[in-house]
């Protein structure tokens, strides 16, 4: 008798094989890597990444990049520039999937977490470490330091100047501001009351977009407080003394005597998000505006004016931030990428990068600012805010620094006054800072 | 000649066998299920027994991130409170104006294929695009549309969307929102509806039944097991909303403003995984709110299928 067999097991050997690879060919396409790296014997590609200004600014960004590889013939760079929020999404899942930008931009603000989770190189490992940082401002380059370590090193300071459109202050009959003398608080307040204007009820002009520019940590420290004990990997709130609160009482009173439209209606199409944005509606006299602006401005904008932001006391003081990069931790090229870190620190780039970007951080550059800035009626103002630069908060509880916006936008509100305001963030950061 | 067969010795050319082999066909799916379901799933769960970033597991915290999601987050409550508000009046929203709409249009008139198309074609948009879109409607001043429409009757306008004296101004909002989506239900009721045999209705007309008595002893009991697909399937979409109070909370981007909305008013539990996750890197926290997320989900389905059954009529076996 003969022996029942399955005839579709019998005949389908073929299509076993062909479920095996199937199955085989989605494991290994699952695991596989998409490098597409050249050969051994040709330029080796980079990956780069930084976030989109405008058109016109990327384009001289590519243009810069594009100086870098006609020095380097054996480096190519594959460049990318995404939106803000995109790109420091794109960085935070490709850095933790082990798959970043070989070159990774950083803003200092962003950085602390990277740093403290050591997802980039320690660049002092690189022997010639100390002769490549030698020409830089200590100041900036100790933003991106973390615990003796230094994961990225800036290429630029962001220094905010006070951007006004010179239009508005002509019809409101205010003359303009000395663009290197910083004015005092109280005479800025005088001049910019006289830039708000109202039909009826209603204002449809302000003379201040405050935007990104936290100016309530300047105007604490003016006022010889601090937010933090150290701005750098904080480790206390200290805002909550008469200082603090005297340099919160300051912010408060450009909201209550009508200089900045309500917090409410800062985020409304009418006044749009601050900055030269802002400006260029002609329904907001001045606005924060940086040497990144410088070029736009230049082509588009001649109405805009700049000017050092307003001081308390006798110093002027700037919290925010320095630019810059790192190297992957996973990066298959350390040294390509290690070339172009150390080439956009040396004067000549520092200088072509300082045309259309930030303040140059290398010290022969920023001297040098004077001759190639542009428009050149805007570096005397430059030169007056660049001593004033202090870095930004840097630290791993990034809820922090959202908190205190927070408590700092109902203080505009209105809804809390200087010193409960202080007393909350005080109260409120401490708490984060502990964990 | 006949030819004889020896008899293979058991154990040997083991993936020749039928039930092998039906493995082995379904094995691509199956390695992508278990690499891509149940891998991610077993590994979330672990992190949520973590203090964890996105960038690694820092250590083994126990049952910590549960604990404190459940007694000690003021944030977390504020979102269940508002989830709580949003999901029932979605919900009855999805439901009640998909049916409506579904029993006006099954009737026989010319030109309901149009309405049936215009009335649908919305809800296929996607999610982001909506939430910008109805941004732009919930536009604070004189500009937005919803303002618009309330200065036809004298009223408004009102700041939907950044209002800190009402927050929940918000929320109202978001709920509203809903009523773009209504089409999606509306056509698996339609479906439904033809679905009822037409004799039930001649019968119950030839006993002296009226359009409400039809709609209340016929319709709703013929139709109570699409109802209860609507609602479990409405009820799970509405408690994993997320595009929409994002974009509604912030001005476009992570970046700017509480992404949960003033006072967390538009936090909902995927925002705010979202958030503590991917904005605050705390990766531990941030899977312990999923499985949160997904226990209340299957609580709140399985109270919908338990009430269900005692108004759901399943063909000659109902109430089983």
């Amino acid at each position: 008798m003969e022996q029942y067999r399955p005839r579709k097991a019998r005949r389908r050997p073929g299509a076993v094989l062909t479920a095996l690879l199937l199955a085989a060919s989605l494991v290994m396409g699952a695991c596989g890597s998409g490098d597409d790296d050249a050969s051994a014997d040709g330029p080796v590609t980079i990956s780069w990444g930084w976030w989109t200004n405008t058109p016109e600014k990327d384009a001289l960004y590519r243009k810069w990049l594009g100086t870098f590889e006609s020095s380097h013939p054996n480096i190519k760079i594959k460049s990318e520039f995404l939106p803000w929020d995109a790109y420091w999404d794109k960085v935070k899942t490709t850095t933790a999937g082990g798959n970043a930008y070989d070159v990774v931009g950083l803003c200092s603000c962003f950085a602390a977490s990277y740093f403290d989770n050591e997802v980039f190189l320690d660049l002092k490992k690189f022997d010639d470490y100390g002769g490549s940082v030698a020409g830089a401002q200590p100041g900036p380059v100790g933003v991106f330091g973390w615990q003796d370590k230094q994961y990225a090193l800036p290429v630029g300071v962001s220094v905010p100047l006070l951007g006004y459109n010179k239009d508005l202050f002509k019809a409101a009959g205010v003359a303009e501001p000395d663009p290197a003398v910083p004015m005092s608080f109280d005479a800025f307040k005088e001049m910019a009351k006289k830039l708000t204007k109202t039909s009826g009820s209603k204002v449809t002009q302000y003379a201040l977009h405050p935007g990104s520019i936290n100016f309530w940590e300047s105007l604490i420290a003016m006022h010889g407080g601090s937010m933090y004990d150290n701005f750098v990997g904080p480790k206390k709130v200290t805002i909550n003394s008469p200082q603090g609160i005297a340099g919160l009482a300051d912010y408060a009173s450009l909201f209550t005597e009508k200089i900045v439209p309500p917090i409410d209606e800062q985020r409304e199409n009418q006044w749009l998000n601050g900055d030269l944005d802002s400006l260029r509606t002609g329904k907001v006299a001045m606005a924060r505006v940086g040497p990144w602006n410088f070029a736009d401005i230049a082509a588009s904008s001649p109405n805009i004016g700049v000017a050092p932001l307003p001081k308390v006391g006798n110093e002027l003081l700037l919290y925010s931030g320095a630019n810059g990069y790192a190297i992957s931790a996973e990066s298959e090229h350390p040294k390509e990428s290690w070339e172009f870190l150390k080439w956009m620190l040396k004067t000549e780039n520092q200088v072509e990068f300082a045309k259309f970007s930030d303040v140059p951080v290398d010290v022969d550059a920023l001297e040098r600012l004077p001759e190639f800035i542009t428009p050149t009626e805007f570096a005397p103002t430059l030169l007056a805010s660049v001593p004033a630069f202090r870095p930004g908060l840097l630290t791993v509880q990034e809820e922090l620094g959202k908190d205190v916006g927070l408590i700092i936008d109902d203080l505009g509100r209105g809804k809390l006054t200087p010193e409960q305001a202080a007393a909350k963030i005080e109260q409120k950061g401490n708490a984060l800072l502990a964990q | 000649m006949t030819m004889v067969l020896k008899p293979r010795r058991p154990g040997r050319r083991w993936w020749r066998r039928e039930g092998v082999q039906g493995y082995l066909y379904i094995s691509p799916w199956l390695l992508g299920f278990l690499m891509f379901g149940v891998a991610p799933l077993i590994a979330a769960f672990l992190t949520s027994l973590s203090k964890a970033n996105v960038f690694r597991t820092i250590r083994f915290v126990g049952a910590d991130n549960y604990k404190k999601i459940l007694t000690d987050d003021p944030v977390f409550a504020t979102i269940a409170k508002n989830m709580l508000i949003y999901v029932v009046a979605s919900t009855v929203i999805s439901i009640g104006l998909g049916l409506a709409l579904a029993l006006l249009l099954h009737r026989d008139f010319r030109g309901n294929h149009v309405f049936r198309t215009l009335i649908y074609v919305p809800s296929l948009l996607v999610g982001i695009a909506t939430a910008y879109l109805f941004k732009q409607v919930f536009q604070g001043g004189e500009v937005g549309l919803a303002n618009m429409f309330l200065g036809v009757f004298g009223a408004g306008p009102v700041n939907w969307l950044g209002n800190s004296e009402q927050p929940w101004l918000a929320l109202v909002a978001l709920i509203l929102v809903n009523v773009w989506f209504a089409g999606g239900t509306m056509l698996i009721f339609l479906a439904g509806l033809k679905g009822i045999p037409p004799a039930y209705f001649e019968a119950a007309r030839v006993d002296g039944a009226g359009p409400w008595q039809m709609f209340r002893r016929v319709t709703l009991p013929l139709l109570s097991p699409v109802i209860v697909f609507n609602t479990v399937m409405a009820l799970i979409g509405h408690i994993q909303v997320f595009e929409t109070p994002l974009a509604f909370a912030n001005n476009g981007g992570i970046s700017t403003g509480n992404p949960l909305g003033y006072e967390n008013s538009l936090g909902t539990f995927v925002t705010y995984l979202y958030v503590k996750g991917f904005v605050y890197q705390d990766m531990g926290y941030a899977s312990a709110l999923a499985f949160i997320m997904f226990a209340a989900t299957l609580v709140l389905t399985c109270l919908v299928l338990w009430f269900a059954r005692r108004f759901t009529a399943y063909g000659d076996s109902e109430r089983n």
